[in-house]
This record gives structure tokens, sequence and C-alpha cells, in this order.
């Protein structure tokens, strides 16, 4: 059978007088319900061959329906099912230990489909850490997200996860649980919410007295910095304290509820699923090569097309406006209960740069990379500050087939980073730059 | 020409998966954050109405009013709104935007000559407000009356022509009025004191029973009903107090602030079983379960008699242990996300609020909508009362009010409200029966 192109499906349906639009499923996603609030937006190729590479895209809690990977990738073949998880728009409900059971809706849908011999998982932003443990389970079973090192741990019920071929991965970080321990403000004295205790003033990241520029990159002493990171991970450690303290309370019956309580960590970042206007120091301080810069050389794939070996620098740029942000209630202030923190966002740690007991979450990137076998594909957005967790995730990445990729000028979201740009255009070309080197490099394997 | 219409025939059999849309409806991503799913009828004749079916957080993308309704012929749109699956940021005045991007692709179809609205539950007082202001304008949703005011964004709303309510609430406002438990001391969490016994609705000695309908005295109703107005109004005040303090800057936070409301209901949309509303423990309270006059029933087997007609519900008598949760019965909101859409000033919960003080309130709203409305009550849930007092409010020179024997809130049969097995059989069946005629009888 010839492959039906869009055009000839829509002359059909017209001319059946069945439906007055044609069915353009690339144009035309359809609709896919899933069990409980799960659903998804099936698109294939509106033209050429019936696609073989089916590809998952999921988030947490962010609406990817719309994701740009769907159109993307379905205009250069591929079968793309783009989902919005059970928890969708809610930080409070997660549960991300239950999270693989969503992706195993969606890699068994797509391997229903007929033609359909290879699925792999595109991740991007915390699509990373979901991604990569229900691969992590796939491939190792429950064993993987359970033991007494874990923050929380799994259930049984993710036993027998269908695994998948491979896994792409396009500014992945290294885990929400690392993304909200780097973004605490560890000048908060205390956790009372609304706050009522000034900031430390030699732990304050918005005072010039620290470095801190409001009209600029700011410039922190490595002193400061190693203070700062030190005491980031003491807070991350006195919040897990407290939530598990409070749940020990509820297990004797010791507490006003018997299950759960709301937890409000202020000058933590915003309430939704990115960071917002968190206290990360890089974010105000571009230049710690710490975070915004690979250790060795790494392949950045430029505006122009062309892939060049070097040390890459984010081009990232300041944003002075967190000082202002990151002390308000919508913008600065993290919303969870006790069980939505430890499960999703807490790890512990002594250091929240370098010395971080990766696996004490689930919610982590680094560990799960690290029990993976399939091919992956790491691609750092060259304008964004996750290109040294990037070549740390290839670097401890078990698979033995992997790629690193920075993509030159791209913000997190892949569009040109047009405030980074020297020149008008300099960046233009990312999110072509990107999804080529994504289709070219699962057409390679798959 | 035939050749390729065979050609196509052809191909259309060969397509992976059939393209037929109320069997496989259509993505639609619409501006921000609010999403569609356009369902076509399968087959027969081309829609003329396009119906919306939207809910203030809840996923109606795959509402059975979607397959139902395509299914006898007409165009829907099922769409989440920018605030899906989260009370906590809900800023209630933007709502009407998202319904505005519905109908506005609705009228673009081909062939749609009319629109309609779908206001299921929480939906009722969305759809309503949409059409009152798109009636009236923002004058509607503004005033010193107000607890929050809508901006001047929700000018020029494209009017729809006509309103399908399902058992819509009165108002999240006024659920929420009537869910809190006026026992609960002070507004810490977690809670950190005894209740207070004499309105404590869970108490024996209050007439609660444990296994089964409770009785509550007169006294006690009046007096908790009271206390849940006077509860809210203490919410209210807090919320106010500290918007004032942050207009003057004289608040740890420029912005807003965290509202947790603990023994009131679930953090979710909807009740959650965990309602502290006497008329769930107490069904026989006629104010809320029953008609005051005789209206119309749609029985099981599709007669309709007039008559009083009192709901079928059964006591949850377990609603007090969901409300003792954090999860199952503590809201969580921001101070404006409360405001905007759960407060409303009252006297009583029961029949002294003033409905015009919140724009989500069904109640307010209808008496500023003049295009036909239908009224339909589920005959198994707790809303036949205020779906009655809709009737007579309602502006609207065309209006109609049904209640749906045996029905739950969610339209499928009430089993546990049965004598004989089936007894309710075909809830669903009926509740659409009737919508599709109500509208093809005007449309």
């Amino acid at each position: 059978m010839p492959p039906l192109s869009c055009g000839l499906a829509a002359a059909a349906v017209l001319a059946l007088g069945l439906i007055p639009q044609p069915a353009c499923a690339q144009s035309h996603p359809e609709f896919v319900n899933f069990q409980g609030r799960t659903k998804g937006a099936l698109y294939k190729p509106d033209a050429g061959p019936a696609p073989h590479v089916g590809i998952l895209v999921m988030h947490r809690t962010s609406n990817y329906l719309a994701h740009r990977a769907c159109t993307e990738l379905s205009r250069r073949g591929f079968l793309m099912l783009c989902m919005n998880s059970r928890y969708e728009n809610n930080e409070p409900a997660v549960d991300f230990e239950k999270l693989p059971l969503d992706v195993k809706a969606g890699v068994e849908y797509l391997r229903r489909q007929s033609g359909v011999t290879k699925i792999v998982l595109f991740a991007h932003s915390g699509g990373g850490p979901m991604m990569s443990l229900f691969q992590a389970v796939a491939e190792k079973g429950p064993s993987y997200c359970k033991g007494p090192n874990k923050v929380s741990e799994c259930g049984d019920d993710l036993a027998n996860l269908p695994p998948s071929d491979g896994i792409v991965f396009a500014d992945a970080h290294p885990g929400n649980s690392v993304n909200t321990l780097r973004g605490l403000n560890p000048a908060v004295a205390n956790e009372n919410n609304p706050p009522d205790a000034p900031l430390i003033p030699e732990l304050n990241p918005f005072d010039p007295k620290n470095g801190f520029n409001p009209n600029g990159p700011s410039n922190y002493s490595p002193e400061f910095q190693a203070r700062y990171f030190k005491a980031q991970a003491e807070r991350m450690n006195r919040l897990i304290d407290i939530a598990r303290d409070k749940l020990a309370r509820m297990k004797r019956n010791d507490y006003p509820y018997p299950d759960d309580d709301i937890l409000v960590i202020p000058r933590g970042g915003n309430p939704g699923s990115g960071p917002g206007a968190s206290a990360a120091l890089f974010i105000a301080q571009p230049d710690i090569p710490a975070v915004n810069s690979t250790a060795h050389p790494a392949k950045l794939l430029r505006n122009d097309g062309t892939v060049l070996t070097q040390i890459i620098k984010s081009v990232y740029v300041a944003n002075p406006k967190l000082a202002r942000d990151n002390l308000r209630f919508s913008t600065g202030t993290k919303v969870y209960t006790l069980h939505s923190f430890l499960s999703a966002q807490a790890i512990r740690a002594k250091d929240s740069i370098d010395d971080i007991d990766y696996c004490s979450s689930n919610n982590s990137t680094i560990c799960a990379v690290q029990s993976i076998s399939v091919p992956v594909l790491f691609a750092a957005m060259g304008a964004h500050y996750f290109i040294r967790d990037n070549e740390r995730h290839y670097d401890m990445a078990a698979s033995k087939d992997k790629d690193f990729i920075t993509i030159e000028g791209a913000v997190h979201g892949f569009t040109p980073c047009t405030a980074c740009e020297q020149t008008p255009g300099q960046y233009s070309n990312s999110a072509k730059n990107l999804f080529d080197y994504v289709a070219k490099w699962i057409n390679d394997r798959f | 020409m035939l050749r390729l219409v065979l050609l196509g025939a052809l191909a259309l059999l060969a397509l992976p998966q059939s393209a037929l849309a109320q069997s496989s409806p259509q993505f639609i991503r619409f501006q921000g954050a609010s999403s569609g799913a356009l369902y076509r009828p399968d087959a027969g004749p081309a829609p003329h109405v396009g119906i919306i079916v939207m809910h203030r957080t809840a996923n109606y993308q795959t509402h059975p009013a979607c397959t139902e309704l395509s299914r006898r012929g007409f165009m829907l749109l099922c769409m989440t709104t920018r605030f899906a699956n989260n009370e906590v940021f809900v800023d209630y005045e933007k709502l009407p935007l998202d319904v505005k991007y519905g109908v506005e692709l609705l009228r673009r179809q081909a062939g749609i000559t009319k629109v309609l609205l779908f206001g299921h539950s929480g939906g009722g007082p969305l759809m309503s407000l949409y059409q009152a202001v798109a009636e009236n304008g923002p004058a509607y949703c503004k005033g010193a009356n107000k607890l929050t005011e809508c901006g001047d964004d929700l000018a020029n709303l494209p009017r729809v022509d006509g309103i399908v309510f399902a058992d819509p609430n009165p108002g999240n406002s006024v659920n929420t009025l009537r869910r809190i438990n006026p026992a609960v001391v002070n507004e810490n969490n977690p809670p950190d004191a005894p209740v207070n016994a004499d309105l404590d609705m869970f108490n024996p000695k209050n007439g609660f029973n444990p296994k089964g309908p409770s009785s509550y005295s007169r006294e006690f109703q009046a007096r908790y009903f009271k206390g849940q107005a006077e509860r809210m109004m203490r919410l209210i005040d807090i919320a106010q107090k500290k918007m004032a303090r942050i207009k003057r800057k004289d608040y740890a936070y420029p912005d807003d602030d965290i509202v947790v409301i603990p023994h009131s209901g679930n953090p979710g949309a909807g009740g959650g079983d965990s309602e502290a509303s006497l008329y769930v423990t107490q069904p026989n309270l006629p104010f809320f379960n029953s008609t005051a006059n005789a209206q119309k029933l749609l029985r099981n087997d599709g007669t309709v008699v007039t008559q009083v007609i009192d709901s079928v519900i059964v006591a949850n008598p377990k609603a007090g242990e969901a409300q003792s949760t954090f999860r199952g019965g503590t809201k969580i909101f921001t101070l404006r996300s409360f405001l905007s859409a759960q407060a409303i000033r009252a006297r009583n919960s029961k029949d002294d609020i003033d409905w015009c003080s919140s724009n989500n309130s069904t109640v307010c709203a209808i008496q500023s909508i003049s295009v036909p409305v239908l009224f339909m009550a589920m005959g198994g849930h707790y809303y036949v009362g205020d779906g009655e007092r809709y009737l007579e409010t309602a502006r609207s020179a065309d209006k109609d009010f049904v209640v749906i024997e045996g029905a739950t809130h969610n339209f499928t049969p009430c089993t546990r409200c049965e004598r004989t097995l089936g007894q309710y059989s075909n809830t669903m069946k009926n509740l659409f029966d009737y919508t599709a005629k109500w509208i093809n009888a005007r449309f």
C-alpha cells in the first residue's frame, strides 16, 4: 500500500461527505485519553512514509501537549505522542514515584500503533529526571528506586515497565531536587510563612556587599560562593528534617492531620514547574564555570550548522530581576506538601554544587543515567545554565552509545536567545539545528 | 472525478486509524495553557450547533457530554482552562477569556450557526459569568459590592445563543461557604485547637448518626448555617486585611500569600465527599434536597411527571473522616484565588447570602442573562433545591427546569440510591436525550 498523503486522505474524506475538515494529523493532532487525568495528543507526519519510530514527550507537571518537539519531529517523520501527566499544572499534588506509570501508558500506546517498532523518550527539562527514572526502573526493576538511602521510595507498582529503545535529553536538568537545592535562598533565617525575620546579611545573594549587581552580572567572591553553596545544602537538609519529623509524628498519631500537610518554602523559586525566581547564584553571575561551562572540550553545534569541539561557555545573560522576584509570593515561593516535597524536590547534600548525594532522590537524572543502557543523546542549550550538568550526565551515563552536543545560542525552550546576541539573528537557527540533529541521531540508530 | 472519489474512498479505508472525530477527537491548542478536544459526529449531517464544555479547573476534555452530544449530532468543543487541575492559582475573572477562545473557534467552523455553552457543576458559575458579561459588559463584574472585580479585558465577549446547565452549583463561593466546618475555632494550620462542640456536626449530641442519616434539630441547623457564614466572613476579613497590608507595603510578601482552610472539603475541584454540609449527612433537608413546588421529573422510563421532587441522595456519614485529613479535607488557595473564586458574603449559608458579592455565582449571573437556558438537576445529588431557585430567578424568557431521576452529580445512575437493581439505569441517556431535544427545538 503506498503511503497516504494528507491531501489524498482529505480528498477521500470530503468526497465521502463525512467530515468537513481533513484529518491531517501533524497539523491536526488527535486527542488521546488515558486512564485518570493523563492525556495526550498524537501527531502523525502529514506526508511521507509511515513512521516506525514513536517518540513520547512528557513532563511531570508542564503542559507538553503542544510542545515544540511534537510538530518539529512529526514533520521530520516520527510519530509523536505528547502527553500531560496526572499532575498537570499542580506541583503540590506530585507523587514522583507514580509518574513512570504515565510514561508506561504512553509507551504501551505507541507500541500498539501499527508500524511502530522503536520507542524513544524525549526528555526536555524536568522530563529528564522523569524519563530517566522510567528507563532506569524499566531496566533494573523497582529495586532501583528503593532503599534506605532514598528520601522517598517507589512501590512495586513500578514492576515490569516496558523499556524504551533510547532517550533524547533536551536541556534536561540534573533533577528537580537539585534545581530546588540550588535555587533555595539560604539567607532565610527560619521556615516560617510568611517570612518573619530579616535575611542573614552574610548569605544574602542580593546584597551588593556580597557581590550582587542590580544592573548586570554579579561578581561573588569564591569565599561567598563556597559559603552560599554550603548554606543552600544546610537549608535543604533542614527542610527535609522538618518534613520527615512531621511525617514521623503522623505515623505515631501525634499530628493534627493523619496524612500530609502544606509545605511553603519562601524565597525558594516559583510555585510552578520551572525555577522561576530562584536564588541560584549562577543566574545572577553567569560566569560561574562550575555550572555554565564544560570542563572539557565538547561538541558545539553552531548556528551555521557546523560542529566544533571546544570548551563551551553558556552565552546566558544575567537576570538581576531575581532580587525582586525572589521576594514575591507568586514568583519566589514554592508551595508543596510534605509528600510532594520529599518525593520530587528534596535531595541530601553537603554543598549544592559538587557535594550532592545524587541517588538520595528518585528525581535525579544523574543517578538514573548510571542505570540505563540504551542509546542516549544529551543536548544542552547553549544559552542556559545546564551545560555542565549535561556534560556530567554524559560522563556518568552507563550507555555505551552516548552523545553530547550543545546548541549554540539556544534558550531552555530551544528558541534563539536574542538577549544574548551580539549581532541580530546570530542564533536564529537554534530550534532547527536542534531538531535536525535529533532526527539524524535517531535515524542513524533506529 | 469519480475515479478520484473511489481512490479517495479506498485510501480512507486504508488509514491506520479512522479519522472519525467523535471517536477520535482533534486536539486543539489555544493561546496560553488552555486546550481543547473537538468532537464531530461520526455520521449524519454536518452540525450547525457547536457546544463548549469547560470547567474552572477540572479536565473536561473527555467529559461525557463530548461523546454523548456529538453522537446526537452536535459539534462539541471540550476544553481545559489555563488553570487546569490547580485551584491554588485561579484568577476567576480571567476565565471568561478561555471561554471566548472556544466560542470564537466554534464560530469559525464551517456550517456552525449557533453556539451554546454546557455548564456542568463548576461550569455553571463559569459559563453564566461569561454570558452575563457578554450581554452586559464588564460593568456586570465590577462594583463596590464585589469581593474581587474583573478588568476591561472582558469587554466585547461574543455572546452565545443559549446555555445548558447540568447540575450547576450556585457558585464555588457558595459551595465553599456551605462546606466549611464552622466548629473550627481559628484559622491556624495545622489546626491547633479542639473543635467547638456546639457547632460540631459530627458529634452525636448534635444529631449526627455515624451509621445512617443524621437528624439535627432546627436550632442546631440555624446555629450551624450562621456559624458557616461567620467563618466565611472571618476568612474574608483575614484575607482582605492581608491584602490591605500588602498594599501599604506592610507585609512580608508584596503580592499574595497562601490560604489554607482546614476541615473544609478537598483541595481539588468538587466536594470530594468531605463536605461539612448538613444536607450531606441529613439528606431530608428540603431546602437543599427537594423542590418547593411541583416540577418536572424525568423518570428512568423516559416519561416526565410534574410533582414535588425529593433527591434520592443517601447520607454520607463518612464525610467527617475525610474532612479531618489534609488531602481530603483541606482547601489550599492564595489570598487572591480565595477572594476571586471561593469567597462570598453571607449572614447564613442557607438563605441569607449576598449572591452578587462574588463573580463566582450562578445565582447572580442568571439574573443578567437573556438567552434560552435549560437547568437540569441530578436527582441523586444535592442541587435539586438550588435548581428550582435558578428557574425562578433566571431572567431569560425561555427557560426550562427538569430533574433527572436517580442521577449522580456526574450523571451516572446512583446505584446506592436504588431500591431495585437498575432502577436508575437510564440517567445518562435520559439527560442527553432531553438536552438534544431541547437544543433541536430551539436552534
